[in-house]
Parts: C-alpha cells; structure tokens; sequence
C-alpha cells in the first residue's frame, strides 16, 4: 500500500543531477555466481520452528491425472504433452505423458492445448480485507498486529486469486505504521483458513518510508526518528530471543513469556523473514543497513521502486531479495526512458556515480508482487507481462513468480514448483501465463479443483 | 469513572423511596392486586421449549409461579383465565434489545458501565408488551470496544429489585466495524504546569480491523495480571474496575460479541479459543462459513432479523457500493449447523412485531420449533435466566401471553400479556375490527369459502375469504365447523311498525317509516336472534295502492344505523282482469311519471343555472358621467390626493373619491401610511357649500372629520381624527371622474335571481318517483294469470323494478310471464296442501326459474321466516336457493345489493353464523353481527 509515495525525493535527485552523463549504461552485468538468499540460522526444517506455526498438508483430495500439451515445472526443463498426477494435495509425479503411468481410479482431467504452471506466488498483497482495516496508525509500531485474526476465504479478492492463477499469498498489514505487524503465508483456497494457512508468521511487516511518516509532531516524522522506532522495538525481541538461546543453553532463567516479543523471537531465529515496504535509494540503502547488517534479520524488499536498482550490487552481495512491484517500471528523466525494474534489478549495469558497473541480483533474486489491492490480485501475472516487455527474461518472469518467491519466503519445500513431493497447486493456462491474453482454464489448489472457467461447471 | 459494581443497592433505595411514597399515598396509583392463583384454561398451549403444541390444557399459577400444567380441571373456586380458542405460550425473552437507552461513552473501554442503570423501570413498555415481551436483554450500548455490561430485566412490575433478573449478564464487546470510530478523547489536567503540561486530545485504538484483538488480547491480560494496579496510572480510560474482564477470564461472565461479518465472526471465535471463553455472537449475519466451528466451540448467537417492516430503507442505488448484506437466513443457517440461537428483531422495528420478525427467520428456513425456542427456551438459556422465564414449567415464572392464533401468523396478535402472575396488558378490543372464521362461509350470491374468514371493520366487510390472516387488532370469532351467512331480508314484514297498544297502522305512500321506527324497538331481537338482520317494513295492505316500503336494520346501535333505505319501495295490488283492466296501476304509474318529469326539468335547469353562473362574466362598468360643456361644472367631484406629514416622522396618504348630489357629498376615503393601506370607509356625512367641504368618516378608532375650502381643483384644511389630534390637510384634484364605485359585496345568497323553483315535494307520489328512478320496487300484490300478464307487461315496458307477490297462477302456467324472469316474494305459508298432495310453493317458482324470497307478512312472529325456509328445503327448495332467497334476492330485488344481500368487501358486515347448515333444523344461531356490531351472541351457551 503506497497511498504516499517518495516522489519528491526522486524530483531532487533528477534535479540535482540534470546536467551529468546518462545515469546508466543498460549493459547486464551477469553475478560472478548465483543469488544466495541471506538466512544462516533458518531452521532446517519445519519441525524445527520454535514460533511460527506451519499450516496442515495432505488434505484429503482425489487421484488425478492432469494432462497438457506443455507442463513447465519451473526448476525442471519443460515437458511436450506432459502429465502431473495429484493425489492427497501433493504432487505425485510429473513427468512426459509416455512416461509417467497413471495409477489405477485416478481420474484423467484432459487439459487439451493447456499449459500447466505452479500457482503463483505473491509476496506483497493485503487481500482479504479492506484497506482501512489494516492500518491502525496510532502508534508507530504495531508488533502485536496480526493478519491471521483477519484471513477469510470469502473476500473477492481472495476469489480472484484463484481465477488469476494464484495460489499462494503473503497476506501482510499495512504500511501506515513502521510496523504494521505479522503477515501470513496462505493459500488463497480452502475449505477453512486454518486448512488454507501456510505458516504463520509469513513475515514481518516493515515500513521505512513512502507512507508511515507521521506529521503530529513526535517522532517518527523523518527517516532518523522512524528507523529508531523501528530499532528499538527490534532491539526488544533480540533481546527476548538472546535470552531465550541463553535459556536454551541453560546459562539463564527462562524469560518470561510475552506473546509479542515471542513472534520477534522467530524473526531472529530465522523462522521467517521481514517484508520491507522501502522504494527509493536511500531507504533502500537503510533497509540493507539496519536490518539486513546492523540486526541481521532475513530480509526480503517488497517494494524497491524508483531508484532503488541502483543497489542491485549491494543486494546480491547481501543475499537480499527484491520481490518488485506494485510500481513495475520507471520513468528515468535523464534518459527519457522507460526501465523494466525488474529488468533494471536483475540485469544490474552502470550507475552514476559509480565507476564501475554494478551487477544484478539474477535470475534467482528477483520476484513480482501486486501489493493488491494496489494493483488486483488477479494481475500479477500481468505484472510479468510489463516485466518482460520492458526486458526482463521470460524465463525470469516465470521464476519470479514462483520459486524465486517461494524461497524468499522459505516455502519452497512446499511450493514454487511442479515437483513430487511439493503441494498441488496448479494453474492450468490456455496458454503462456505471461502473455496477457491468456486467462486460467482451472485452478488446483491442494489438489482440489478450486476453479473452473467454464460458468457450467463452476468448481465450489 | 468509578461506578458502584452493583446497581442493586441504589435500585433497592428506589424501591424503598416508592414504598414510603405509597404508603404516604403519594403515588396516586392504585395498588396492584396481589398475586392471586388463578388458572389458564388454554385452547392450544406451547410450552416455549419446542414441544409440539398441547390442546384443551390447564394452566395452574400461584404465587405468580407456574404451579402445573395438565389437562385435570382445578378446583371450582379457582378463577380462570378463559384462553379457549387462543393460544397462550410463555412471555417472549427477548435476547436483544435497545431498551436501557444506554448511550456509548466517549471512551473506548468501559467494562464497568451497567446497562441495567440506564433503563427506566417506571415506563409502561407499551410496544414490548403488546409484542409479548416479558423479559429483555439490555444493551450497554453498542459502539464502542468495550461498551459494558448488559443486563437483563422483566418488563412489567412494582418491585424493581425483583424484576433484574440479572445485572451483570455479559460483557459486551465489539469485534466489527463500529468499534473503530471512537473519538478523540482530551483529558485535561486541572492545573497545567511545565511538569504536568495540558496534552493533545488523545486518539483511541483499535482505529483498523487488524488492531481489534491485538487490543483486547492487552485488555484481558492486563486485567488478569497478578500485579496490577486498578484505579492506578493511565489515561483516565483505564481506572475502570477491571472485575468484569477477570470475570469474563473466569468464566464467570460470558463475553457478548457483536461481530457482523464472517472475519468478525471468526476472530471472536478466534478470541475464545484462546482464551476459552462462554461466548455469546451478537448479531453475527455472515456467520454461515464458521456457523460449525462456532458451534464446535458451544459458542451461541443471537441474531437481530433484518426486515423493516412498513419502513424505507436507504441506500440500494449504488451497484459497487459494498455495504454488508443483512442475511435473514442466517438464523437457519447457524441453528442447522447445531448452534444455539436465540432471535430479536433488527434495531427499528417496534418490539410490537417481535413475532413477526421471527416468522421472517422461519420464512428463511428456520423450523419453526427452533424459532419458538429462540425465543423462550433457548432465549433464556443464552441469557443465563432459563431457571426463571423461557418455558411454562412448574416452579417457573408465570410469564406469558395469550396470543388470538398461531404465534407466526401475520395476523396474530397479543390478547394479554401477563408478567409474574399478573396482568401487565390487555389487548383494548374496541375499533379494531372484527374477524369470524367459520368452518364455511356461504356468501349468498352461491361461492363457499372452506375455512372462510369474513373480516369487518367500521360497519363494512373488509374482506372474505379462505384463511384469511386476521389483522392485528381485530377481535377473532373463531367457530370452526360452523356456517357463516349473511345477514337474513325478511321482504315483508310489519316490524317495528306495532305500538304500544296500538295495532300496526295500515299503509300509506306518504308514511315517514324510517321515522317512526326506532332502532331499540324491542320486536326486533326476537328477529335478530333467528338471523333476520334486515327487514322491509311495511304498514297493512289495503286497496290497490298500500304502503310505502322501508328497508331498516334489526340490530342497529342508533337511528343512523337503522335506515337502509327510507324508500325501499310501494307495494300496489291488482288482480283484476278485463278489457284495460290495467288502467288504474298505468294511471297511477303516469302520474308518477309526470311528476318525475316535473323534477328532471327542475333538475335540469337548475344544473343549467348552476353552470351559468359559473360562466357568467362580471357586469360591464357603468358608462362613463356625461361630460358636454352644458352640465355645469362639478367642483367637487372626482378623485382627490392629499399628503400629510405628522411631525416629519409619518406621512399619510389620503385619496377621497368623490360625489356631489345638491350639497350632499358621498364616497370614500383611503388613508394609507407607509405601505399599508387602511380600507377605503365611506363618507358617513358630507356636505359642500360655498366653498366649503365637510366630510365626516371612521377612521383610526373613532369618528375623524375632514373640513377644507375647495378653490378650483385645490382644497386646504384640517383633518381631525382620533388621537392624531388635528392635521393640516393640503390637497389637489387628480381626477374628475371618481373612479366606478366597486360593487358592493352583497350579502344576500348568490344568484337568488334565475335560480329555477324546485317542485313541491308529494310524499305521496315520492315512492313511485323512487321506482321510477329505478331507486325502489313496486311490491305488486297479484294471483290471477291475466292480471300477472297486464303487470308484468306493463311494468317491463316502463322498465320499473317490481316483485310479485302471490303470483299462484304463474305456478300453474308459466307462460303468464311472458318469459320474463320478475322475483316472487312468498311466505310466510310456502308448502301447501292440495288436492291431498303438498306444493312447494318456493320450489315450484324456483324451478321455473324466477327468483324467490320471502316475507313473513307478520310482525313479531317475523322471526319464525327462517323456519318456513326450512321447511320449503324439506320439500324440495334448493339449499343454495333457498339462501339467496333470504339474501341476495331480496337485497336485488329492492335495490339494496349495495349494502347486504352477500358477503363481499364493501358490503355491510351483518352476517349468521350457523351451528351447522343454516336450514338444518337442528342448527343454532351462534352468532349475529349487524353493522359490524356483534348483537346476538350464543356461543357460551353452546360449549
């Protein structure tokens, strides 16, 4: 949500460097290696998380066998006539049609000419609720904030996902507040939101400009007093967590408990990660410094608009993620140029004022979001469209709607990608879902036909 | 914003106040009856807990408890509330209300206020009575957060302390959309320093759905906090008593929350999960999606059902406005998962409807057990008050309401409602109408409604038909298995018409019968008690031409309601036969249309002066005073202009308007200031000589004079009037023609001059004009076929309403009719013996298809008419023609059939009700309703 945006700060800069050389060569500069996503202490497995809960897998659902003129699993080379078999909400098999047995009572859905993809991922979207219940901006952090309290599966928005390819979200309060609280990874179908919950915490919830200034005359009306809101509320559950290690290895008394600073706990544990609502350069320079280096939390950026791609270099050393959007392009004065951000993030290049080219985050560090209702949920496959008309590699756009959020996320063991094993989440397209004259034949969602197309048959 | 936890102690000081006040008299209110035990004999009785409903059951009350319900009789000297023909069930517990008139305070949190504290204990609650609510859950308002504790409270009765059922019944949350508007609240310090500085108004979260729980969550745990300091720090918000949000964590208290919407719904289930509570939903209408999970959870809801009945409702016209829809299926939707509900209508409807509402959750698929129980046993479960009120069982309170039918039915309504034993409203019968329902109604005209339901107001019947709901305040006779009719015509009869002493005088043309009759003549309910509702009287026959025929009612309550008709018609005589043997009767039928012809003609002209008037254009002016040279200068005459100024402050305007007749002067006068103008006097007296004008006038309050010198066209002088005192007058000519002088408004009746002479009235003659005019019957006296002939053939030609009466020979051969079809009025003999066999004289007309009806010809003995129908049936008259014999052929046949003769909407509500047939000798009137009015009522005597 970025009913304010930074544009005059992006005035300043275009002003203050009218006369210089163009901003940027548009050279791709391809990472010395790939991507690597900053969490070093994440749990090993689910099992593992101390605080965030996971959502329930292997609902019951019926055996079948979808079967398509083109299967892209994503993190495999796409199959000619290939077939997905489903069963229990996971994904059995996949594989090419003469390859892949279907076993006995499953059921053959003949998808015909379709193409069938992941359902995607959204990183950034507040569905499920109406914009003014999200922003409580009495206070400038809101680390008790919940989106769990308000997930519900009757929302339009959440119904549009599902007919806009959708199936996974990161449901997140907004960003009237520093902090607006903890967001929540859920499928956008399920017969309850308990069935549909992912994990909990998806995230938590950062603000660091663009919309949480506040003009009452206490702190928090500038970046400094903002960041050590921030800072400080952080520096509670760092402390709580470090008593709670200290406790763990029996050199301390158990802290008491405290439900908040519980959740924040999880974020330095590495459960889940910080969703940053920042854009420009400079609040994207602080992002990475206070959160990333100075208190070392997973962060992933969800906005990184305007002129932020200047730090594509910084980011990638960083091991920091941009799930770009909803802005999806920006106008550079300088050049009188549209740039793909997504494009400009990946591919990195040569930016005034430095000497030397910066490199991009590549294929595996960039992603899409829609921040819905900013931009409708339905249209973050649009959001790949712009990304690839204005340069970013086909083959990227579809990564960065589904795997590379995924591992953002740290949901990738049960999304992201056609893989046995994974969740049977699938968008079944009449075509390619970044071309934006394909729609969504059906949607599988934990191995439940959620949706159909076809008015006469319409699916729950 | 410390309040006493209890507002027991300050209810019980009320109580003491009144009790002193009593008993120094002070209250001017009678004092109650005591609880006296007493019996409810119920017709159909619900128990309030669902059970199919009980018939023909006692209820037994002492000591304003249900002491048993069953079906042995109690002891004879108990009194008994005689609920026959009615349903009674148990006083509604209404689960939601707006009663306490508590209003939100400014602050977001006030667990502490009570709603009970808010309510006026001394109102009738008129509307909640009259609906059948006995118990009502209080709101402690509805806008905030926290807005406080509900309670819940009888609607009726002295002692105050007894009637809170329960003060501390809930604590009300609100988990919706409402909570998040609180305003802004400023908390001044009393005596601002630099240390302790007056702060800004203070913003109250939640202000976004997401913070709702958030806050809470911090409520309950700072409540339940082992070292907390009440009463302590903080923004004056927070020194409430936090007991009641520790009672509702000890489950002590349930926690009340209202929650709209589905996410509203579930993080209130969310919240007792997590903190397990006994949650009660207020009003959760999108509660369908987690209607199992609340049930799962053994949370319970109460729902407001949305419909405003009779009201406008706004909004609509915006089709991507998204306002949330109101679901009146959620009430099923949620009791068919298996939760507990409990029903109240939407906020706006008068508690007077409260059944109404819930048959609109019925509507909406709720069965109508749980409907009932949602608001008795079920109602006071979720209340926590079941052991008192909700169900009619022994050792229970004696709540309830006698209801006049099916509790869901739109026409239902609360006869009485009884609170602890006593009466707290009786329904007021008077003008609300009046509805029978019968097993059959016959409308005389040959339709039968099974069930059928005639309803009745101001005289008139509103409607008939089958099932009909009966209107809420319509008093209901209930007589299933019984035959309603309408009212009996007995076509001849000398009713009303005997004197004291006196025989029934014989007829007369020119008799005034409707004035003569009285409505309490008391001849008439003999008649009345057999059915005959309407009468046509006449006096005795004698010669060819008799008596005028009046048409009145048996069974009116005054002189109005008597007359039908003054002229019902003129009963004539011939049976003579021959060459022209019909030249009396066309004699006499030409003078009456001679003077018939005399009143169209005066009709028509005076139609034509009336309209001439109206066209008539103002009368041109008066022409113009010669003004040749030879007439002889007027010096006075014409219009005249002057200006006064008194004092440089007022300046009058005067204008005489001028004549001169010798030395007399006439006209008028006009003063005017400013931009008033005072109305033109005439001069009263005038005078001009030599020069020398005086005029005297009223004017300003008495008698003002004006005296001047007139040179040329100027006159100068003094105007002397009321307290203006004197004033110099200076004025000039304007005009020499005074202006016409304006028609005098005449006080006479306009156009006395024109107006065409009405005709003088002969009585005599009236009845015929009457037939003529085709307003009234001529009754033709007649047995001989040829004479039957020369009538029929004279009358038809002239197309004049007529009846036969007698007509034997038409038995014998029809073909005297000449194949018209004339009514044949008959009786009272209608079977006849002869030639050793019997003729049905009734049938035999019938069959050849001329209308019957009937006349009793007598006068006390009038009411032995029915009987003689029924007698005519044994032998052979039809049923349904022996009916309209007795109701539509007469009111027919006598122009009456635009006030009785059959049951149908507009018609005047006189109407039998049968035991059984109504020519079934064994059938009993049960019933007689004349002008809307019940008059004869032998219901109890047939139990």
């Amino acid at each position: 949500m970025s009913a304010r945006t930074a544009v005059p700060f992006v005035l300043l800069a275009a002003t203050a460097f009218a006369q210089l050389p163009p901003a940027h060569e548009n050279t791709p500069v391809p990472p010395p290696r790939p991507f690597e996503l900053w969490h070093p202490r994440r749990p090993a497995t689910e099992a593992d998380h101390q605080v965030a809960r996971w959502g329930p897998r292997g609902r019951p659902s019926p055996g079948y066998a979808f079967r398509a003129a083109k299967v892209l699993p994503i993190t495999a080379a796409p199959i000619q006539d290939g077939v997905v078999v489903t069963r229990n909400g996971v994904i059995e098999a996949v594989g090419a049609a003469k390859d892949v047995s279907v076993p006995a009572g499953y059921e053959l859905v003949d998808c015909g000419d379709s193409v069938i993809v992941p359902g995607f991922v959204d990183l950034h979207c507040h569905i499920a609720s109406e914009s003014f219940d999200l922003n409580d901006t009495v206070h400038a952090t809101n680390p008790e904030f919940r989106t769990l309290d308000l997930v519900g599966m009757e929302h339009d928005q959440i119904r549009a996902a599902r007919a806009g390819g959708i199936a996974t979200v990161l449901y997140l309060p907004g960003s009237g507040s520093n902090m607006g609280g903890f967001g929540t990874l859920t499928k956008t179908w399920a017969p309850t939101p308990e069935d549909a919950l992912v994990r909990f915490p998806g995230s938590l919830k950062i603000a660091q400009a663009g919309n949480p200034e506040r003009g009452s005359g206490d702190l928090g009306t500038d970046m400094m007093g903002m960041s050590e809101g921030i800072r400080m509320t952080l520096l509670d559950g760092h402390r709580y967590w470090q008593q709670h290690e200290a406790w763990q290895q029996g050199k301390a008394e158990k802290p008491k408990f405290d439900p908040t600073l519980e959740l924040l706990r999880g974020l330095f544990r590495h459960e889940f990660p910080v969703s940053v609502h920042t854009q420009i350069y400079q609040v994207v320079l602080e992002t990475l410094r206070l959160l990333r280096l100075e208190l070392g939390l997973w962060t992933v950026v969800v906005h990184g608009e305007f002129d932020a791609y200047r730090l594509s270099g910084n980011m990638f050393d960083a091991g920091l993620p941009i799930a770009a959007g909803p802005r999806n392009y920006h106008f550079d004065r300088q050049t009188s140029t549209f740039l793909g951000l997504a494009q400009v993030w990946h591919d990195g290049g040569k930016y005034y004022p430095w000497r030397e080219p910066v490199v991009g985050v590549g294929r595996d560090g960039i992603g899409l979001n829609t921040d819905s209702p900013v931009v409708p949920e339905e249209q973050l496959p649009v959001q790949a469209a712009i990304a690839v008309r204005l340069g970013l590699p086909h083959e990227v756009a579809l990564r960065a709607l589904t795997i590379n959020p995924a591992r953002f996320a740290g949901i990738e063991h049960r999304v992201g990608s056609l893989e046995r094993g994974k969740d049977a989440d699938l968008g079944i397209w009449n075509g390619d879902p970044v071309d934006p004259r394909s729609h969504v034949r059906q949607m599988v969602i934990s191995g439940q036909i959620c949706y159909r197309r076809d008015p006469k048959r319409p699916a729950w | 914003m410390h309040r006493p936890r209890s507002a027991l102690a300050a209810l019980a000081a009320a109580a003491a106040f009144a009790t002193a006040a009593n008993a120094q008299g002070r209250t001017g209110a009678a004092a109650p009856a005591p609880a006296r035990d007493f019996a409810v004999r119920c017709g159909t009785l619900l128990l309030g807990d669902g059970a199919p409903a009980r018939h023909d059951i006692w209820l037994t009350v002492k000591d304003g408890k249900v002491q048993g319900v069953g079906t042995a009789a109690p002891a004879d000297d108990v009194p008994v509330v005689d609920a026959r023909g009615k349903v009674v069930m148990p006083g509604i517990v209404a689960v939601d209300t707006d009663l306490s008139r508590a209003t939100d305070s400014d602050y977001q949190v006030t667990p502490d206020a009570l709603a009970v504290d808010s309510f006026d204990f001394e109102r009738t609650w008129h509307a909640a009575l009259q609906g059948g609510v006995t118990t009502a859950y209080l709101s402690p308002g509805r806008q905030r957060l926290v807005s406080g504790q509900g309670a819940v409270v009888k609607l009726a009765g002295r002692d105050v302390v007894a009637r809170v059922l329960d003060e501390n019944n809930c604590l009300r949350v609100n988990v919706g959309d409402e909570a998040l508007r609180a305003p802004r609240v400023f908390e001044p310090v009393p005596h601002p320093t630099s240390d302790e500085p007056l702060e800004a108004s203070r913003i109250q979260t939640p202000t976004a759905r997401i913070a709702v729980l958030a806050e809470l969550r911090a409520l309950f745990a700072a409540a339940t906090d082992a070292v907390r300091t009440p009463g302590g720090d903080g923004p004056a918000e927070h020194r409430y008593d936090e007991q009641a949000l520790a009672d509702v964590i000890a489950r002590k208290l349930p926690l009340r929350a209202a929650a709209f919407r589905t996410q509203d719904v579930r993080r209130a289930l969310l919240l007792q999960q997590e903190l397990g509570l006994r949650l009660v939903l207020e009003d959760p209408q999108e509660i369908a999606p987690v209607a199992a999970l609340a049930a799962a959870q053994q949370a319970t809801a109460v729902f407001r059902v949305p419909v405003r009945f009779g009201m406008a409702s706004a909004g609509g016209e915006d089709r991507l406005e998204q306002r949330p829809e109101p679901r009146p299926d959620a009430p099923a939707k949620a009791a068919a998962a298996g939760l507990r509900i409990g029903l109240a209508p939407a906020p706006g409807v008068p508690l007077r409807d409260y059944l109404m509402a819930v048959a609109i959750a019925v509507r909406h698929g709720l069965p109508t057990a749980t409907a009932l129980r949602a608001i008795g046993a079920d109602a006071a479960a979720i209340l926590g008050v079941d052991a008192r009120v909700g169900t009619l069982a022994p050792g229970k309170d004696a709540d309830f309401v006698v209801l006049s039918g099916d509790p869901l039915a739109v026409g239902t309504m609360v006869e009485q409602t009884w609170v602890d034993g006593q009466r707290a409203y009786l329904r007021d019968a008077g003008k609300q109408g009046l509805a029978v329902r019968c097993g059959r109604v016959l409308d005389g005209t040959g339709r039968t409604f099974d069930r059928g339901v005639v309803l009745m107001q101001d005289g008139r019947i509103k409607a008939v038909g089958e099932d009909l709901a009966v209107p809420f305040g319509a008093e209901l006779v209930d007589l299933p298995g019984a035959v309603a009719v309408p009212g009996f015509v007995d076509a001849f009869s000398h009713l009303g018409l005997a004197g004291d002493g006196q025989p029934v005088p014989a007829g007369q043309p020119n008799q005034g019968l409707h004035e003569a009759i009285a409505h309490d003549d008391p001849m008439f309910a003999p008649a009345l008690a057999e059915g005959l509702t309407t009468v046509l009287v006449a006096g005795k026959d004698g010669g060819s031409v008799n008596g005028r025929i009046a048409a009145v009612k048996t069974g009116a309550a005054d002189h109005a309601g008597l007359v039908l008709r003054a002229i019902a018609g003129l009963r004539l005589a011939h049976d003579a036969i021959g060459p022209d043997a019909i030249k009396p009767l066309r004699e006499q039928l030409e003078r009456g249309k001679q003077y018939v012809e005399q009143w169209q003609k005066y009709d028509k002209a005076l139609a034509e002066w009336q309209q001439g008037k109206v066209a008539a254009a103002p009368p041109p002016p008066p022409p113009p005073p010669p003004t040749d040279g030879k007439a002889p200068e007027d010096p006075i005459g014409g219009v005249w202009e002057a200006e006064i100024d008194i004092q440089g402050q007022i300046r009058l305007k005067v204008r005489l308007e001028l004549q001169l007749d010798g030395t007399k002067v006439t006209g008028t006068v006009k003063i005017s200031f400013g931009e008033r103008d005072m109305p033109a006097q005439d001069i009263a007296a005038g005078s001009y000589e030599g020069g020398k004008l005086k005029l005297e006038f009223r004017g300003m309050g008495g008698t003002a004079t004006l005296e001047a010198t007139v040179a040329g066209d100027t006159m100068t002088g003094k105007l002397a009037f009321g307290r203006m005192g004197e004033q110099d007058v200076a004025g000039t000519r304007t005009s020499k023609t005074a202006a016409a002088p304006a028609a005098k408004k005449s006080d006479t009746k306009p156009g006395e001059d024109g107006k065409p002479k009405a005709p003088k009235v002969d009585e005599n003659l009236e009845p015929l004009r009457a037939a003529i005019e085709r307003r009234a019957t001529l009754v033709v006296r007649c047995s001989r076929g040829a004479a039957i002939a020369d009538v029929i053939e004279l009358l038809e030609k002239e197309q004049v309403p007529y009846v036969l009466h007698g007509a034997d020979d038409l038995l014998d051969d029809a073909s005297f009719a000449r194949g018209k079809h004339p009514p044949i009025l008959l009786g009272p003999e209608v079977v006849i013996e002869e030639d050793g066999g019997l003729q049905n004289l009734a049938a035999g007309f019938s069959d050849r298809d001329l209308p019957v009806l009937f006349g009793s010809g007598e006068c006390a003995t009038s009411r032995h008419l029915p009987l003689h129908v029924a007698y005519a049936v044994r032998y052979g008259l039809s049923p349904s023609d022996a009916l309209a014999a007795l109701t539509s052929v007469p009111a027919a046949a006598f122009k009456l059939d635009d006030r009785i003769g059959s049951l149908a909407k507009g018609k005047d509500a006189d109407l039998v009700v049968f035991s059984g047939d109504p020519f079934e000798p064994q059938s009993r009137v049960l019933l007689v309703v004349c002008n809307g009015r019940i008059v004869v009522d032998h219901r109890e005597a047939s139990r």
